[in-house]
């Protein structure tokens, strides 16, 4: 029961390069904090300094009210979770959960109690002998999350711990996670590049890109209000299209031959980009295009569609459209994001008149 | 690809047993002439069976040893040859695991420097720094001392480089997880990576056992005392008898002797020695 707060954290190696660049975020007492990025964004070294794997260079970590700092991982109160989930191969599950406990030199007969309540709950009695190499995979990971339970910590740390699980496997213990965690109610942080783990676990989820935190938010503002191109690309499977067009006061040119007509858009004239989520592009009416690629998903269709000379999109439909049939592609104004050329979100409420007039057909 | 054809499985059981048969032969021809006469093998008749002397010739070397060569019961020299082999072994172990420990997992300044710097010594066996070791030792009031023996010899690049190699190949994510769990350096150490260091140690255990047992030179020099002989010492003074013929049954007896606890070992530990040879345990 803590909360954990990050103030301005930076993590800058011997190159220079910041790897973590002040990052803050403020999570509450049970708050389930999921970080979302591609590889390379910094993610992991920001959970690394949280659990004192590295040294801060600068900025502080505060758990529960204290700085930590300068503290060793095993006096942060803190656990965590690997990927790999370094388990010690010589030690039976009991005693791989047991080892932290016996460090901070718990009574035996408390350990043992503590040990077979985590075993009950992950359902590893039966294996609290064996060996993690006469384990399965899904069962190593459950006695990883037994050993970070065991200790009672006030943050549990997760670093990518599904990603060695094979699809099936992930997608339950995914859901076995966030179980767990609301019955612990116990602060966490989880690391991860799967946009799907990190939209179904996170109470609020933060976007790391290049060592900067793009946005944090809940999943879903997220996933409505995306704060710049690189939230907005990343957050949803298929990915946002996104369209470079140029605006010139009234209309946004994407291609030769097709413009927007942006009413009420206060912006200077110069690049844009606009963003509209698969789901929300409709197959009747509007800008001629052609179908090129059908894939089929069982619930829904993905149709990849060539607008006349212009750019390809991704359109998320109930039901195949013939191939090769002309195709007329909508583009709802509300629906529509708008970022500048730096990439940061355009706030922009498309007039009710303007919808009403449905000014999305193009403007040749 | 292993064949398997009853021709080519003939051929291949003919060249092993040869092989064999061509190792065992001197070893039964010692035994052999341990259970002779002691006049009879210098008269050039020599035998490939066993004769009736056995008891006699093992008793003598056992208990008594060769009083005319100054040479002390075998018994005692085995004691010698048994602490100077097992405490050499156990201390390269000990401190090769422990500075391979620093080297792997402690960041310092000139740590490679200090690694290569080990490394090098790979090129001074004792044969090499023999006056110069012997004068430290010597100096420091060591010589027929059971440390005396053993200190020069104790240190082993190989193994640091060994350890060195396994700990590289251990998951990083190990030690992290230990610091998270609250052990301190030495309590990884000893909590985690020696206990998966297990089967490298037996391993290394038993060449080094037999290292150390078949130490010539360096008891040759720093032992003067019959008290710290140790077997293959006594051996050499049995063959170097001034102005008489070496006594060849109590020589070969005490051979047979002398090999017989570095076998011990080897049969002892031989499944973890392959084991840690072979593969690693992760």
């Amino acid at each position: 029961m803590a909360t954990l707060s990050l103030q301005a954290l930076t993590k800058r190696y011997d190159n220079g390069v910041p790897a973590v660049n002040a990052v803050s975020l403020d999570a509450a007492d049970g708050e389930f904090i999921v970080i979302v990025g591609p590889s390379g964004c910094g993610k992991s070294t920001l959970l690394r300094l949280v659990a004192g794997l590295e040294t801060v260079s600068g900025g502080r970590v505060v758990i529960d009210g204290a700085v930590v700092n300068d503290r060793e991982p095993g006096n942060r109160d803190i656990a965590m979770v690997f990927q790999n989930y370094a388990l010690y191969p010589h030690m039976t599950v009991a005693g791989n959960m047991a080892y932290g406990l016996r460090n901070r030199r718990v009574p035996k007969p408390e350990i043992a109690a503590k040990v077979r309540r985590a075993a009950e709950i992950l359902e590893l009695t039966e294996l609290l002998e064996r060996r993690p190499a006469q384990l399965s995979g899904g069962q190593r990971q459950r006695v990883a999350m037994g050993r970070a339970i065991v200790r009672e910590p006030k943050v549990f740390l997760f670093d990518e711990p599904l990603s060695n699980l094979d699809a099936k496997l992930r997608v339950s213990m995914r859901v076995e996670i966030k179980r767990l965690q609301r019955r612990l109610r116990t602060t966490a942080v989880y690391v991860t590049h799967d946009q799907v783990e990190a939209m179904t676990l996170a109470d609020r989820l933060v976007v790391m890109n290049r060592g900067v935190a793009e946005q944090i938010g809940p999943p879903l503002a997220l996933y409505e209000r995306p704060a710049t191109v690189f939230v907005a690309g990343f957050i949803g499977s298929p990915a946002m299209n996104l369209l470079p067009a140029e605006w010139d006061g009234r209309f946004a040119r994407v291609s030769p031959h097709l413009a927007l007509a942006l009413p009420g858009l206060g912006a200077p004239p110069g690049p844009l980009t606009l963003g509209i989520r698969p789901e929300h592009l409709g197959l009747e009416g509007g800008a001629a295009a052609a179908v090129e690629l059908v894939e089929p998903l069982g619930a829904d269709t993905l149709v990849h569609v060539r607008l006349a000379d212009g750019p390809l999109l991704v359109a998320r439909a109930a039901a195949a459209p013939a191939p090769d049939a002309p195709l007329a592609l909508e583009m709802p104004l509300a629906r529509l994001h708008l970022f500048d050329a730096a990439g940061n979100r355009i706030p922009w409420e498309a007039p009710s008149a303007a919808l009403e007039a449905r000014p999305c057909r193009p403007v040749a | 690809m292993v064949e398997n054809r009853p021709f080519l499985g003939l051929i291949r059981h003919t060249v092993l047993i040869a092989g064999v048969l061509l190792l065992a032969l001197p070893v039964w021809l010692a035994f052999v002439a341990s259970t002779q006469e002691g006049g009879r093998l210098l008269s050039g008749d020599v035998t490939l069976w066993p004769s009736g002397h056995f008891l006699q010739t093992y008793g003598a070397v056992l208990f008594e040893g060769m009083r005319s060569a100054g040479v002390p019961p075998v018994g005692r020299m085995m004691l010698n040859s048994l602490a100077m082999a097992v405490l050499i072994a156990v201390g390269k172990i000990a401190i090769s695991l422990l500075s391979a420990f620093a080297i792997v997992y402690f960041r310092f300044p000139l740590r490679k420097t200090i690694f290569w710097m080990i490394f090098l010594t790979l090129m001074l066996p004792v044969e090499v720094r023999i006056v110069p070791t012997f004068q430290v030792v010597a100096g420091l009031g060591l010589l027929d001392s059971t440390a005396g023996l053993v200190l020069p010899l104790i240190a082993s690049a190989t193994a640091t480089f060994l350890f060195r190699q396994f700990f590289l190949s251990v998951p990083p994510e190990l030690a992290e997880a230990a610091r998270i769990d609250g052990a301190g350096p030495m309590r990884f150490f000893a909590d985690i990576l020696v206990p998966l260091s297990r089967t490298n140690i037996a391993a290394l255990f038993v060449i080094l056992f037999i290292y150390g047992w078949n130490q010539y030179l360096w008891p040759f020099i720093a032992t003067t005392d019959e008290a710290h002989y140790t077997v293959v010492m006594g051996i050499q003074r049995m063959v170097a008898v001034p102005d008489s013929e070496p006594i060849w049954n109590l020589v070969m007896a005490t051979a047979i002797l002398g090999m017989l606890p570095p076998v011990a070992v080897v049969v002892a530990m031989q499944k973890l020695f392959v084991k840690g040879l072979v593969d690693s345990e992760k």
